[in-house]
């Protein structure tokens, strides 16, 4: 869907480059989170792809054509959300998507539908204006929708929402992996790179460290123990134990067999500690 | 041509839900119907002193220019907005494009100040109006509209910001005064600022035509070279 080789960009007027030759590539029908702290290099990346930076170096081959020579009927088949939202404030919720839907020459969702879908339906006459920073972010992001795109661009999706809409937004950008869309997800959350991610790639100073699936990571990078918190005497104890063989190790059955056990988890590294590790940066 | 009527309703929206855009837009009809009820008036009390009949023409080149200058402040207020709310990156990510949106911004308000002039020329009637040669110096006057509504949003940083430019810039409507009232070639040097030619070309539209082509066409090219001006200036505003 996605591919990159060697892409190098700096910026009109600066001299040093901002982005330092990084290749990856996206199979469709997969979510391809961009991992990073600010500055690192992922909207400039991201406005790459979409088209809005025009005079890198390299290849960015997308839906299998370099991007230089794609049309603007690109525009017909991604859809893109921008980490702030940019929606005519002065026009309700449904007057937006009905507006931006227009801009398309094909197929386009039903604004209504979407709404529902983010909970947004009983305010769809509502200008934006009169929203909440939640409300803004889910209807930008159904917006990036619209378009029934193959390629979707999420910036940061679930910045600013509560669990509730945060979930809900995780879950739709599920369902459409499911449809075969292909996602494209910046962010610098690793809880939602985690949950979604069929593989994050990690950049830093314009380039990129790592990339892998999340669950390779963190087993690759963890410890091979279990660890089992219990009750004894009144306190809680700790105990740990390798995985190794663990079936026919007598010291855990016999734990878990004596004791009151309050919590059993395995050691697998977390994605945040991976990154840390990786660049030696953390996520700011 | 679906597309541009999609912004032109989008327009209709956010002006209509704005009183002071409303406002703006009802200013030059006010001012025709003061031309209209007015003027006769004062030139009746004053006709012993001065004949004001005589500059009839050059008020109505007047409201020529006066009806794009404040559509023209409408849509710089508008691209203001977008640009605040970022709307034009998302324009930019649609089959539109970013060119497509800033040739609507360009075009729509041409057309709009356009019809408005004619319409407000007509409520002022002072004079009889040269309806079929008004045609191109209309269009030259409508070009002050994008140019405006260009040089707001490419200056201001807000709509305070870019009320205060919008004072500033109607010193250019001072050219068109230095090329009626100074009869001497050194006028010409006014030139440089747009509406110089409006009102030369207006009043040339009562001529034989050799000097009114060649202000409609230098009008015209001074008008393309300030919107191209601030245009390119805008741009590097919004990347």
């Amino acid at each position: 869907m996605i591919e990159i080789k060697n892409l190098k960009y700096t910026y009109p007027g600066n001299s040093e480059e901002t982005i330092h030759g990084i290749d990856f590539h996206i199979e469709k029908g997969e979510i391809f989170g961009f991992l990073g702290p600010s500055g690192a290099g992922k909207s400039t990346t991201q406005k790459i792809i979409i088209g809005i930076l025009k005079q890198y170096a390299g290849q960015v081959q997308v839906f299998g054509k370099e991007l230089r020579d794609q049309k603007n009927d690109y525009y017909e088949k991604i859809g893109v959300e921008f980490e702030f939202p940019n929606l005519y404030t002065k026009l309700t919720a449904l007057e937006n998507l009905r507006f931006f839907a227009s801009l398309y020459n094909g197929e386009t969702e039903d604004p209504l539908r979407l709404l529902e879908l983010v909970g947004l339906a009983d305010d769809a006459d509502t200008r934006v204006a009169g929203y909440s920073k939640g409300m803004k972010m889910r209807l930008n992001f159904i917006r990036a929708l619209l378009n029934k795109p193959e390629l979707i661009f999420l910036d940061e999706p679930t910045s600013g929402l509560d669990p509730v809409n945060a979930k809900n937004i995780k879950n739709l950008i599920l369902e459409k992996r499911a449809e075969g869309k292909t996602v494209f997800l910046t962010t610098h959350n690793m809880t939602v790179a985690d949950e979604v991610c069929d593989r994050v790639a990690f950049i830093v100073d314009g380039q990129i460290r790592l990339i892998d699936s999340p669950r390779e990571l963190k087993i690759r990078n963890g410890k091979k123990n279990v660890r089992v918190e219990y009750r004894q005497n009144g306190s809680t104890m700790t105990r740990e134990f390798a995985m190794k063989n663990i079936g026919s190790n007598t010291d855990f059955i016999d734990l878990i067999k004596s004791k009151e056990i309050e919590t059993i988890h395995t050691q697998e590294a977390s994605l945040e500690d991976i990154f840390i590790q990786a660049t030696g940066r953390s996520l700011k | 041509m679906k597309k541009f009527l999609t912004l032109a309703w989008g327009d209709l929206k956010n002006v209509t839900r704005d009183s002071f855009l409303i406002l703006i837009y009802c200013i030059p009809v006010f001012i025709a119907l003061l031309f209209h009820f007015a003027v006769p008036l004062i030139a009746g009390f004053v006709a012993q002193w001065v004949d004001l009949m005589e500059h009839y023409a050059f008020m109505m080149s007047f409201l020529t220019f006066l009806t794009p200058s404040f559509v023209g402040m409408v849509m710089g207020f508008m691209l203001l907005d977008e640009r605040d709310e970022d709307i034009l990156s998302y324009m930019a990510v649609t089959p539109l494009s970013k060119s497509g949106y800033l040739l609507y911004r360009i075009v729509s308000p041409v057309i709009i100040s356009f019809v408005i002039m004619y319409l407000v020329l007509f409520i002022a009637n002072l004079t009889p109006i040269p309806v079929i040669r008004l045609i191109p110096v209309g269009l030259m006057a409508a070009l002050e509209a994008p140019m405006l509504a260009l040089f707001l949003a490419a200056f201001a940083n807000n709509k305070v910001e870019g009320l205060a430019i919008y004072k500033l810039t109607s010193m250019i409507f001072l050219a068109p005064f230095v090329g009626y009232f100074v009869k001497s070639n050194w006028a010409y040097l006014a030139g440089v600022l747009p509406p110089f030619w409006i009102t030369k070309a207006y009043l040339a539209s009562f001529e034989p035509y050799a000097h009114y082509c060649l202000f409609i066409i230098v009008g015209m090219v001074v008008h393309a070279i300030f919107i191209i001006l601030m245009l390119r200036r805008f741009n590097r505003r919004i990347s």
